[in-house]
């Protein structure tokens, strides 16, 4: 039998090496149970002689402490889960699939307008919304496209029976806002629109954002900041702009948005200062007030965000499509 | 609008590139849809050179020549030849077997009097660059290599620009007007052929024809003259019909292709009559009503009274400004002609080629406004041109056009108005937000063409007769902007006053909606808003229907009543696709005629759901879904307000396996199971389950008030029922509630089942009870008095058994 001091010594090592409770236990019943090798030594402490007692006793205690509190902490190691092998062992297989739950999507173009809505209502605009249906006045006339204008052929128009039409923008809900509010006004106007037309670029449906800005002292330079800062906020990256002069008649100056991308400039956007005869026939009156308006599709903007190439996967809800955009 | 940039180059002189040219054009508002190599109108035609000469055995002016066409592989063609001034090494053109030449003729193998020849040697003619056609066309020695197309080194490398022109922007409908702008921004002077010709037509004959203009304001300006003896050799048309080409027309016939050429020059049509066909005199008037005219296109067109038209004697001839008629038309034999060269008003031709479906050059340009100073000067132009290009053999025998008088019929005060219009000094500054200096702007004006005068108000600016697009002071400044550069505009940021506003949508708007069902697991679908007309039937309550008129095809020829449709019409698409789980929702307005006829538009959201409840697992059965997941999903969904399920009589619903749904006891909607005919009408064989509430109904505008809950402990009993199937669980819990007085916390119905161990029209149902006083701790005698009196209540009312 070799000394008690080495007794100890592998007691300890054994605890520190213990990977289960279960042999933990073991370990306390041999050093400490009632057989125990440190039970039996300070039983055999009464046959010492007196003054070797004390000492010996001191000594047999002292391991006696060592002992409890390594198994203490070899106990806690163990359950805050450092014996790995014990889970590993004993442990559930992580990577067996959950009980899953179908997974929703929200459509690209959804996510794109609340992107869209997001960066207006922050600067203080408001988003507003009207009918699908409109009359001609306030989808045509209103905007100074009168009857037989060739402006008119830009838009391949779906009509309706009673002389309402698809809205071919949602510039009537600019138009709307004007007649029903004073200025300052500060709008976006997001929804669907309609025209005839069907290719790869082009859906008879597709989605709008309009803006309007009427109040004192606004100016092309402003339209052009806005516009800009909205491009570079809405793509997170300082695309290059470029501005062309083109027509609208609810315009004047008027300019299309080129945006530079991989394949040389695309379009996204038309924009101008709010023709006098548009503000006058909505009642504000244009010596006092001036504005600016733009609009862009947002399923175009989508595309070039999402990296889309065919405008006409945005409908036919394809689910390989639908579940790219979670 | 196309032109060629050789074109543009003639009026202009700049040393601009294509891109630079594009990128001009953009900044100026001319978009250029696209830029092009001129097409080469001939294939299979290649550079040769001549490595030997035979003659003919059989026919002594033909020459048996062997060519080099590929230097490389040293190919041969052997080709019989007429010319024979041919020699040794000259480098030749050769239509090889299966060429195409410029006016169409196809080139193929053959034997010549006996000896093979297996192409031709092209001619200047024959290659639509000259006009001589005795001898084979020559290259020079650095022209092209031996095998290649020989287009670009016949000049045939030109590049065609697209414009995509603003409809304001008709005085650009011209080389001329493209000149015209382009010299804003190059600095250069451009050459207006309309200004530079003044020398008189030599007057050969005194024919006329007399022209009455009725309708003097559609038409303040009509000149007619007749010519005679037009003629019809196109051999020197070569160069004016390549131009015509690149930019869209198709060659018709000398006189034809010769006013095109003017018309696309300057921008002004005019229109050839067959002289014997309107001998009796030209009246411009409006049409009766129910003429008719077969137009040259084919058409047969019969007319309302708002249409000008030229009539002779006592039938239209001609759409004014839109299309002859065929009847008068100018054909190859055509010997005299009346050449009309008029002013029509914008208003009098604007929707006539709309109305009748018909576009021209023409019209194009008449609806867009017409330079209303040239019309004189045009007529001289073209009267030179149907001079100019006659072929020499024919011009030595004096076969030229001879010229009659001028006939005119102008009503000055009809002419559209310039007014002098106000340019206030401080306006560009105000409206562009950066001020440029005014001599610079004076310098734009004058570009521009524009008369002015300045004082201390400001500009005072007459448009030139060139332009219609400008009436009111911010014309002026979009020019300003255009010119300088809309790129070279400083931009800077609105000021704007701060106004603060809380939400009024506290719960329930459509974005919450949206992102509610997608984390319930639906995928967001977008489907067109107009749906085929049995599909809106099938769905709709009401007879009037928001129809299209010109809808892009019969399946999107109504306006949806119902998002469901286009759902369904998506989970069609998809389980075509081998998927059998969908679920789909979608958020968009709804359109329908009320009973008294007033057009609603609603907002809607709606899904549809099949397959099973879970995805395919270890842990999940392979249920399918049924009615109560959709309450569910619709539960949570509405989570925020009270929702509640009853009774429903829905058309497209299975009756027994549907409800409405009633938020604060007004329907907002339904759900259940969709009827199996419709399912197969849209060709789905699963069961579907579908939910369409009304939008504008689900929204909260106020907030949850607090109200003071109980302190003190619930207490729990489960009872066990035998009864009849036909007792509701609304009808249970009524009682429950009204038994146990307001005590009543929470009520679960933990169990329901049927078996062989009841009657086939009984079932068991469980339901948890849990009881809560407010204000104080129930005791178990008062809990067992009030559940007794449950039990009682309910044995007796349903006749039902409680199982113990």
């Amino acid at each position: 039998m070799g000394s008690l001091n080495d007794t100890f010594d592998r007691t300890l090592r054994s605890v520190q090496s213990a990977q289960t409770e279960k042999e933990l236990e073991g370990i306390r019943v041999q050093a400490l149970g009632r057989k125990g090798t440190i039970t039996l030594a300070l039983r055999g402490l009464k046959d010492l002689s007196p003054e070797q007692r004390p000492v010996e006793g001191e000594k047999i205690n002292r391991y006696k402490k060592s002992i409890e509190a390594a198994l203490e902490q070899r106990r806690n190691e163990l359950e805050a889960g450092i014996g790995e092998q014990e889970a590993v062992l004993g442990g559930i297989d992580i990577s067996l699939p959950s009980r899953a739950r179908y997974k929703g999507s929200l459509h690209p173009v959804t996510q794109a307008l609340t992107r869209i809505e997001d960066i207006f209502l922050n600067a203080g605009y408001d988003v507003v919304h009207g009918p699908e249906i409109e009359d001609e006045y306030h989808n045509f006339e209103a905007l100074n496209i009168p009857a037989g204008h060739p402006a008119r052929d830009m838009h391949d128009t779906f009509y309706l029976k009673d002389g309402q039409v698809l809205r071919t923008h949602t510039s009537p809900v600019q138009i709307r806002t004007m007649e029903s509010r004073e200025p300052p006004i500060h709008i976006i106007c997001p929804g669907r629109v309609y025209r005839c037309d069907y290719d790869r670029t082009h859906t008879p449906m597709f989605h709008q954002v309009e803006g309007l800005v009427v109040d004192r002292g606004v100016s092309f330079a402003h339209l052009k900041h806005t516009v800009i800062e909205f491009i570079h906020t809405f793509f997170e990256e300082s695309v290059e702009v470029r501005f062309r002069p083109s027509y609208f008649p609810f315009t004047e100056p008027s300019a299309e948005v080129d945006v530079k991308g991989a394949h040389g400039w695309s379009e996204v956007m038309g924009c101008g200062m709010v023709h006098p005869r548009v503000l006058s026939m909505s009642n504000v009156d244009p010596e006092e007030f001036s504005g600016f308006a733009f609009g862009f599709g947002a399923d175009r903007l989508a595309m070039l965000k999402f990296g889309i190439r065919d405008l006409r996967l945005m409908f036919e809800n394809d689910l390989r499509f639908l579940n790219q955009f979670r | 609008m196309k032109v060629t940039t050789s074109w543009l180059t003639r009026l202009i002189k700049h040393d601009c590139g294509d891109a630079e040219l594009v990128d001009h054009f953009n900044s100026l508002g001319l978009e250029v849809d696209a830029v092009y190599t001129a097409p080469t109108p001939f294939s299979g035609i290649v550079v040769g050179r001549v490595e030997n000469l035979e003659q003919h055995p059989n026919r002594e002016d033909l020459l048996i020549c062997t060519v080099l066409t590929d230097s490389k592989s040293n190919a041969m063609v052997q080709v019989v030849c007429g010319d024979q001034t041919l020699k040794l090494e000259e480098r030749v053109v050769v239509a090889q077997d299966g060429a195409k030449l410029p006016d169409g003729r196809v080139i193929k193998k053959t034997r010549i009097h006996g000896v093979e020849s297996n192409g031709m040697l092209c001619s200047g003619r024959e290659l639509a660059i000259s006009s001589v056609h005795e001898t084979v066309w020559r290259m020079s020695s650095n022209q092209g290599q031996i095998g290649e197309c020989p287009g670009e080194a016949l000049l045939w490398n030109d590049s065609v620009l697209d414009l995509d022109l603003t409809p304001n922007r008709g005085d650009c409908f011209s080389v001329v007007g493209l000149a015209r702008e382009l010299a804003l921004v190059v600095d250069e002077d451009y050459e207006n052929p309309l200004a530079s010709d003044s020398a008189s037509l030599p007057q050969t004959h005194s024919d006329r024809v007399s022209i009455e203009v009725q309708a003097r304001e559609a038409c303040p300006i009509y000149h007619g003259i007749v010519v005679k003896n037009v003629p019809q050799d196109t051999s020197n048309l070569y160069r004016l019909r390549k131009d015509l080409t690149c930019c869209g027309l198709r060659p018709v016939n000398y006189v034809v292709d010769c006013l095109n050429y003017e018309l696309l020059e300057t921008g002004q049509p005019t229109h050839a009559f067959d002289l014997e066909k309107v001998k009796d005199g030209i009246i411009v008037r409006f049409a009766r009503a129910g003429e008719k005219i077969l137009l040259l296109d084919g058409t047969d067109v019969t007319l309302d009274a708002s249409t000008l038209v030229i009539a002779s004697g006592d039938k239209p001839v001609a759409i004014a400004g839109v299309m002859g008629s065929l009847d008068s038309a100018v054909t190859d034999d055509t010997k005299d002609i009346l050449l009309e060269v008029a002013y029509f008003t914008p208003d009098a031709v604007r929707g006539t080629a709309r109305k009748y479906g018909l576009q021209s050059e023409a019209s194009l340009r008449f609806e867009r406004g017409v330079d209303f100073s040239i019309q004189s000067q045009a007529l001289h132009r073209a009267c030179q041109r149907l001079a100019a290009e006659v072929p020499s053999s024919s011009s030595a025998n004096n076969n030229t056009p001879k010229f009659g008088p001028v006939v005119s019929v102008v009503s000055e005060c009809h002419l559209p108005p310039r007014p002098e219009i106000l340019l206030p000094i401080e306006f560009p500054q105000q409206r562009i937000g950066y001020a440029l200096d005014a001599d610079k702007m004076n310098q734009m004006f004058e570009g521009l063409e524009f008369s002015f005068r300045l004082d201390d108000k400001g500009w005072w600016i007459t448009p030139p007769t060139h332009r219609y697009d400008i009436e009111i002071a911010e014309d002026f400044v979009e020019e300003i902007c255009r010119i300088h550069g809309y790129d070279n505009i400083p931009s800077q940021p609105l000021r704007a006053t701060v106004h603060l506003q809380g939400s009024k949508r506290i719960r329930g708007d459509s974005r919450e909606l949206r992102a509610s069902l997608s984390t319930l697991g639906y995928n967001e679908a977008m489907t067109y808003s107009f749906i085929h007309e049995n599909a809106n039937e099938m769905f709709s309550n009401y007879k009037k229907i928001p129809k299209l008129t010109n809808p892009i095809s019969l399946d999107r020829s109504v306006m949806r009543c119902s998002i469901i449709p286009g759902l369904l019409s998506a989970v069609a698409y998809n389980t075509a696709r081998q998927e059998s789980a969908l679920r789909l929702f979608e958020y968009g307005q709804c359109f329908e005629y009320d009973k008294s006829g007033d057009l609603l538009q609603r907002d809607k959201v709606a899904g549809v759901l099949l397959g099973t409840r879970n995805p395919e697992g270890w842990a999940s059965s392979r249920e399918s879904i049924d009615f109560y997941d959709v309450k569910a999903d619709l539960e949570s969904l509405l989570c925020y307000t009270k929702v509640d399920f009853d009774k429903v009589d829905c058309k497209w619903l299975q009756s027994g396996h549907s409800a409405c749904v009633k938020v604060k006891d007004q329907i907002v909607g339904v759900v259940g199971k969709l009827k199996q005919n419709i399912a197969r009408e849209f060709e789905i064989d699963q069961e579907v389950y579908a939910f369409e509430l009304d939008a504008t109904l689900l929204l909260r505008s106020e907030y949850a008030h607090f109200s003071e809950f109980s302190p003190f402990p619930s207490v729990r009993r489960d009872l066990a029922f035998v009864l009849d199937k036909s007792v509701t669980i609304r009808e249970i819990e009524t009682v429950v509630r009204e038994s146990l007085n307001g005590l009543l916390w929470d009520f679960v119905v933990f169990d329901v089942f049927g078996g062989s161990q009841f009657a086939d029209n009984q079932h068991s149902v469980g339901i948890g009870i849990t009881l809560r006083h407010q204000s104080r701790t129930l005791q178990d005698e008062e809990v067992n008095n009030l559940i007794n009196e449950v039990v009682d209540k309910i044995t007796t009312q349903f006749h039902a058994k409680l199982r113990t």
